[in-house]
């Protein structure tokens, strides 16, 4: 029989299905764009948080280059939020305390009599003792402030002096005080790290988390969940080829992953990303990227599908293994910033691999033909390798289930 | 050409080698046909395998003149309608989204699908309820949406495994007017109960049914006159005799057949229950029993399932 009618019966089924299931609703619909809004909010934000700084200011000699001169410096980057303190000990022990701020200022007695005068001017920077990234990132932005402070302090004092020095030494007193002339250029690129480039990042990263969801839970729990229902007997007795049932589960699965993909996009709009190079063929490409995702989730739900006794249990197996997936497989959280091993099993991760290559076209406004060197032949292979594994294992619960229905 | 179910030496056997049905052979043409036995006797898990949803250990089931777990099964399964135990909708959807989605899997166009759900939906009595999900109704409606599901595809066979359990009298009423219906249609009618009013009141051909296999079967005249040709003395007493066996032996006076007795009541069979009964009665107030209700009844169904299986149609096996 044509298999049109099944087919046709499992997608309709399905959406209306998911219109009325709140649940389904949430982690379809919701749940995508809540993500993107926050974690992109936060990622691509145009004005990070600075960084507090404790100051204690112990010096009473005077001089035009002295702490207040520093810390107003400081101020006037936006960069640094300044927490003055009475004494030594109150900012240590606000440090000690819980951290915050992560970092101290200690100005000397003296400090403004030598720095003004040429004379070497010490300065403690207090941190704490924790070795997590932001205090480390805290201490870096800290410490290169102070690191150009201290060349204009040279080069100011350089100033004083040349006057006074014999021709043939300017030179050499100019490299003294500056001996390596490093200057930061922009170079433009299509790659550049914007907050548009971020939040367009987020809201594709999110299409590919939600594939990854929706594949391993529709995957693992429709045969349970056809059992429970009743519904698998009547399946079983009518003239549907079970090749159908599994067609009309896997087109409903990339439905749910088109509209999820569709809300995360919408998100990703309203945190400002700019999706480039929208042409037919970037459609398409992300299209067949989107489907490949949706087998090979689908497929490894399939492969689950066996361990789990109830469609709930499948949920509960899925979601657990989707959820580290979702952070360590590169999808998520870019595969450069995670630790061996999981940034080589990102690299070898279909996922991550269709992930890259989709925001290659649609955030950096790569070529079709540049994602798809990203997804070679092999990779395909290896997803539609996956999905028919997961077939196979379908159709073996299937006839387990003729057998003891 | 008429349809015909024909099931040859069928049997069902679990790991352990447990048979559920045990080398069944029977062949049902037009008609309503009522497999009778209480929860585990094996009629369910031959009508699972006669709708095709349960395949036998051995044996062969025919539908139409198509072997039905051979390479035309899903052919065979097109004149197969099926109402499970357990309803098998989807609660989310409604009434009638349930129905169209079955007839879609039955390979009507979407058009004629609809159509078909609600000529059903009026069929069963549930046109009122169609744009209702599922998920509210009650149990007796959902009885009947499974029906209609059965129906969906207009199929030769019908398959119904308990289609009456949980229903009030009305809606079992309305629900064997369906099954009628079906009947004067042309159908073969598959049906499983352990009503054995259900099976007097529908069956053209009743299979009794008794730990997998089918113990006997005939026409519900054929059956009583084969198994029942005595008249059932009903006595109930104000309480269960303290030695039900002792009891029994008390009452087997002559022209008594047989006496069963179930707690406080006592089934005595005689041919003369008119001569007999006043001995009875005499016996048991001789015996010490205080008698509240004396009958005379015309022998049941369910006193020629004791007859063939010795046990009730609730499944127990009682004294005699």
């Amino acid at each position: 029989m044509a298999a049109k009618g099944p087919i046709t019966a499992i997608v309709l089924g399905g959406l209306k299905e998911l219109v009325r299931d709140k649940t389904s609703l949430f982690w379809i619909l919701v749940f995508p764009v809540i993500m993107v809004l926050i974690s992109g909010g936060l990622w691509a934000n145009p004005n990070p948080r600075p960084t507090p700084v404790g100051v204690y200011v112990d010096d009473t000699s005077s001089g035009p280059f002295n702490a207040t001169l520093v810390t107003m410096a400081m101020e006037e980057t936006g960069m640094f939020e300044i927490k003055h303190y009475d004494s030594l000990q109150s900012m240590l022990d606000d440090i000690a305390e819980d951290g915050s701020p992560p970092l101290g200022l200690y100005f000397p007695q003296g400090f403004a009599a030598n720095a003004s005068s040429g004379m070497p001017a010490s300065i403690v920077v207090y941190r704490v003792n924790v070795s997590e990234l932001w205090v480390e990132v805290d201490q870096s932005k800290l410490l290169g402030f102070l690191s150009g402070m201290e060349d204009r302090v040279r080069l100011t004092i350089l100033n004083y002096a040349l006057p006074h020095a014999p021709p043939g030494y300017r030179g050499y007193l100019e490299a003294l005080a500056d001996p390596l002339k490093t200057r930061v250029e922009e170079v433009n690129t299509a790659r550049e790290v914007s907050q548009a480039v971020i939040a367009g990042y987020m809201a594709i990263s999110m299409v590919v988390v939600e594939a990854l969801f929706i594949g391993l839970n529709v995957g693992a729990s429709m045969i349970h969940e056809e059992r429970e229902s009743g519904g698998l007997r009547a399946l079983l007795s009518s003239p549907v080829p079970s090749w159908a049932i599994l067609a009309g589960y896997t087109l409903t699965t990339m439905v749910y992953i088109a509209l999820a993909g569709l809300a995360s996009v919408a998100a990703g709009f309203l945190i400002g990303a700019e999706y480039r190079g929208l042409t037919p063929g970037i459609l398409a490409a992300s299209a067949v990227m989107v489907v490949l995702a949706g087998l090979f989730t689908m497929g490894l739900g399939l492969l689950l599908a066996p361990l789990a006794r109830s469609a709930k249990g499948a949920n509960g197996l899925a979601t657990a293994i989707a959820f580290p997936l979702m952070f360590l497989g590169g999808i998520w959280i870019p595969a450069w910033m995670l630790p061996e091993p999981f940034r080589t099993f990102a690299h070898y991760f279909p996922l991550s691999r269709l992930s890259d290559a989709l925001k290659l076209m649609i955030v950096y406004g790569g070529t079709p033909l540049e994602a798809l060197s990203m997804t070679p032949p092999v990779l395909v292979v290896a997803i539609i390798a996956v999905y028919a594994v997961g077939t196979i294992t379908y159709r073996r619960m299937l006839s387990m289930m003729v057998e003891k229905a | 050409m008429e349809c015909v179910v024909e099931v040859e030496g069928a049997e069902k056997r679990y790991p352990g080698g447990v048979a559920a049905v045990n080398n069944v052979s029977l062949t049902a043409g037009r008609g309503i046909h009522v497999f009778l036995g209480p929860n585990g006797s094996g009629k369910s898990t031959l009508l699972s395998m006669i709708a095709g949803v349960l395949k036998p250990s051995a044996g062969r089931i025919t539908v139409c003149g198509k072997d039905l777990w051979g390479p035309r099964g899903l052919d065979a399964r097109k004149h197969i309608g099926y109402a499970p135990q357990d309803p098998p909708l989807r609660p989310l959807l409604t009434g009638y989204e349930n129905l169209v989605r079955h007839a879609l899997f039955r390979g009507l166009s979407l058009g004629e699908a609809r159509r078909r759900a609600r000529e059903l939906l009026e069929l069963v009595g549930l046109a009122g309820a169609a744009d209702r999900k599922v998920g509210e109704y009650s149990g007796g409606m959902k009885r009947r949406l499974t029906v209609a599901i059965a129906l969906v595809g207009d199929p030769d066979v019908v398959v119904l495994d308990e289609p009456s359990t949980g229903l009030d009298p009305t809606a079992r009423r309305e629900l064997w007017d369906i099954v009628v219906r079906l009947r004067e249609e042309g159908r073969v009618v598959l049906l499983a109960t352990h009503y054995a009013d259900e099976a007097e009141a529908l069956a053209s051909k009743v299979y009794i049914m008794h730990r997998g296999v089918v113990a006997a079967q005939g026409t519900v005249a054929e059956l009583k006159e084969r198994y029942t040709p005595v008249s059932v003395i009903l006595v109930e007493a104000k309480e269960a005799p303290p030695n039900p066996e002792e009891a029994r032996s008390s009452l087997m006076l002559p022209g008594v057949e047989d006496v069963v007795v179930e707690g406080p009541v006592f089934r005595v069979y005689a041919a003369r229950p008119n001569v007999v009964a006043p001995r009875v009665l005499e016996a048991m107030v001789g015996y010490g029993v205080e008698v509240r209700e004396l009958r005379i009844l015309e022998p049941s169904l369910e006193d020629v399932y004791f007859k063939v299986t010795g046990t009730t149609l609730r499944g127990e096996g009682v004294g005699g």
